[in-house]
Order: C-alpha cells, then structure tokens, then sequence
C-alpha cells in the first residue's frame, strides 16, 4: 500500500510534499505502470487534506507525464522510463551536492570535515 | 453549493457589508478573522438566526424564504451557545431534538458519543465547555446534514479530539456531495483541509480565495535585511522588521526567482492573516491583499 507521509509545518506545501513522495514511489517501482491510484477524494480523506490539494498534486504528475487521467475514472500511473526518471533524479541531487559542496569550501571546510559530517549525518 | 450574494446584516455600531461568495458542493470553506470581524454574525445568517437587511443565501437552490423546514433539515451545527436541555441527560436531548430530523439516527448519535468518550447518561449541564461541543458536534453529524456550520468547533478540545475531528470532517466531505463552514481562532485546524478560505475584516468579506490561487499568490520570504529590501517593491505587501532577519509577505509570480539566501515559503493561515491585518492596519479605503 501507498504510504504518504504529510508534514503541516513542513516548508513545502502540502501538495508539493504528495508530488515528490508520488514521483520516489514511480521511481522505485512501488507504484507500478497502468496501476491506478486513488481517487483525489478518497486520498484526501486518507491523508486528512484539502480535496484542492490532492487535486493539484495529481494534476503537476498529470502535465509531468507521470500519470494520466481517464475521465470518469481517475488516474493512473503512466508507461514510463525508469532509467530516465533516476537519470533526472541524480541530475537534481548532484547539482543540489555540488552547491553544498561549494559552500563547505568557502567556509573552509577540508574533504576530511566533510567527509566526518556526511558520516555523521548518514548514522 | 452555498452561494451568497451581497448578503448584509446592520446593527447598531456594526455591520456585515457585501458578503459574496459562492462554495462548491464537497468543500470546506474556513472562515478567518479577528474577534469582531464578522465571522459568526456571518454564520448566524447561513443558519437564517439572524435575518440579512440586505442580499441573499441560496442553500443548494434553495431560500429560507421559501424551503426553511427543508433547509434545516439539512443543515448540522456546531455554536458556542448552548443549545441544549441542562437538565436532561445526553441521551435525553437526542431523544428531544432528534425528533425534529427526519434523518436522525440515534444509533449513529450513541456511537459516536462513545467514539467520543463522553457517557449519554451524563446531564448536558454538567459538562466541560470542550464536551458540550463535542456533544453539539456528535448530534449535528447524526442527523445527516449536507452542511455542517461550525463555529469555534475546536476552541475548547483537546490535541488528540482535534485530531479525530479533523478526520471526521474529512470524511464528511469525501462524497462530494456535503459541504462544511468552519470559522476558527485555531488556523492550523484550517492549513490541512481548507478547501477555500474567507477572511472577513470589519464586517467585509476581504478575501475569498481557494487554497490553489492562495498557494500561488502568495510567499512569505525571509533575510537579511539588504536581501529583502532588494525585493520588488509593488509586491512587497507587509515587510517585519526584526532584529536578526526581515520578513516579508510578497505577492508571488510564477516566473520569479528569489536569492538562494533567502529563505522562502508559502505562509501558513496564520502568517497571512496577520501579515494581512498589519499591512492594513489603521488603513483606509481598499483592502491590501
């Protein structure tokens, strides 16, 4: 089953927090291609959020080509390239890494630091 | 659908002007604003206790004028009034008022009352405030309303009833077929399940919004002070001054970028609407938003 896990106070809204967790499970094959997701109602009322919301998050998926809906029934996950959605995803996360990193050698950070605090925060 | 139009109400030395808005069947709308803003004068009208001088509710199609036997049936409530027999007891009051609704369930009223740990052969009067709402709550859900009209439902509960309450309304809404107006102090109540948020300010309905638009307009963003002062100044709505960062409620674009020093984020209920009332405080004319 779907876990989504919302945080009210989180900074990001609501139905980005649905999106990216929605996208993780596409990418490691927890939702599968052709599987039908649940209705915007009833995700709503599982996950105690604004029908507005769910609405919206399966609609970003929808113009991202990730799920496609079929009028009068719902939505459903589309026949997608898994290579090429890890691909995009490592992409974002080492542009995001080489910004940090960036940011520790200005701060004069030495490799052996960095690699201490990367160890640490993996514990 | 709930649509109102132009709807006002004048007393002496306050009056609700204007009210216009419309809410879509299978959504909650939260009603914000400070103490004497409007909210429950607003909600009095829904419930036709208080008769507008001016304007018109359509409930569904339907007026007061014309349908009020059918409307309120209809129509479930929540209200810091206590409406209730002191000196019955919990089940006595269902039996008592449940007649009146073609749809009551006592049934459904017990189970409830158990699921909220309160016992029906308890007299109403001797309940805590946060229990006489719970109570309140529990008998308008079991005569299956298609509108819930809640005012200050979560004032007086605690943390883990707010939590099932929550979940209760957004199963009430799940078929889309139901509606609910929710007026409240607690903001955050609203940050997860508001469909659509009004704002009401000195008796005028200032923003109505759905939580999509909202989203999109607005951001409250946060900085060094030289960073903020960057910002565009014709979307600049509130700015705070602290003494460490400043904050600022900005009118959002679509294609705007801010600094990667800054940090940003879609305001909470709360944020808004007390940047909202500062921005605009001792202002006249147009309301800033």
């Amino acid at each position: 089953m779907l876990k989504i896990q919302i945080r009210p106070q989180g900074t990001m809204a609501i139905y980005e927090q649905i999106v990216n967790q929605l996208k993780d499970a596409i990418v490691k094959g927890e939702l599968k291609a052709g599987e039908a997701l649940p209705s915007i109602r009833g995700l709503a009322m599982e996950l105690e959020v604004s029908v507005i919301t769910t609405k919206r998050a399966y609609e970003e998926l929808e113009k991202e080509g990730l799920l496609r809906s079929v009028a009068g029934k719902g939505f459903y996950v589309c026949e997608y390239n898994t290579d090429y959605l890890k691909e995009k995803q490592w992409m974002i996360l080492e542009k995001r890494m080489t910004e940090v990193l960036q940011d520790c050698k200005s701060a004069g950070l030495t490799k052996q630091d960095i690699v201490e605090m990367v160890e640490a925060l993996l514990q | 659908m709930i649509v109102a139009e132009n709807l006002g109400k004048q007393w002496k030395g306050f009056s609700l002007q204007n009210v216009t808005f419309q809410l879509p069947k299978g959504y909650i709308l939260g009603l914000i604003g400070e103490n004497g803003a409007g909210k429950t004068t607003l909600l009095k009208l829904l419930l036709n206790v208080y008769v507008p001088t001016e304007g018109e509710i359509l409930l569904d199609g339907r007026r007061y004028q014309q349908e009020e036997e059918k409307i309120k049936q209809d129509i479930g409530f929540v209200m810091q009034e206590d409406l209730f027999i002191p000196g019955f007891t919990l089940e006595e009051n269902g039996d008592y008022y449940g007649k009146y609704y073609e749809r009551f369930s006592k049934e459904q009223l017990l189970k409830l009352l158990h699921q909220f740990t309160l016992n029906e052969k308890d007299k109403f009067g001797k309940l805590s405030k946060g229990e006489k709402l719970k109570f309140q709550f529990a008998f308008a859900l079991s005569h299956k309303p298609r509108l819930l009209i809640l005012d200050e439902p979560t004032a007086n509960f605690d943390r883990e009833f707010r939590a099932q309450f929550l979940k209760l309304i957004t199963e009430f809404i799940a078929d889309g077929e139901k509606s609910v107006v929710m007026a409240t102090h607690n903001t955050q109540d609203l940050d997860q399940i508001a469909d659509y948020i009004g704002f009401l300010h000195q008796g005028k309905m200032v923003l109505f919004t759905n939580r999509k638009s909202l989203e999109n307009r607005y951001r409250i963003v946060q900085g060094e002070r030289y960073r903020i002062k960057n910002l565009p100044k014709q979307d600049c709505i509130y700015i705070e001054e602290k003494k460490y960062s400043w904050k600022a409620l900005m009118r959002h674009r679509r294609w705007r970028n801010y600094e990667k020093e800054l940090e940003v984020h879609v305001p909470t209920i709360e944020e808004l609407m007390c940047c909202l009332l500062k921005a605009n405080e001792g202002k006249r004319g147009e309301f800033l938003c």
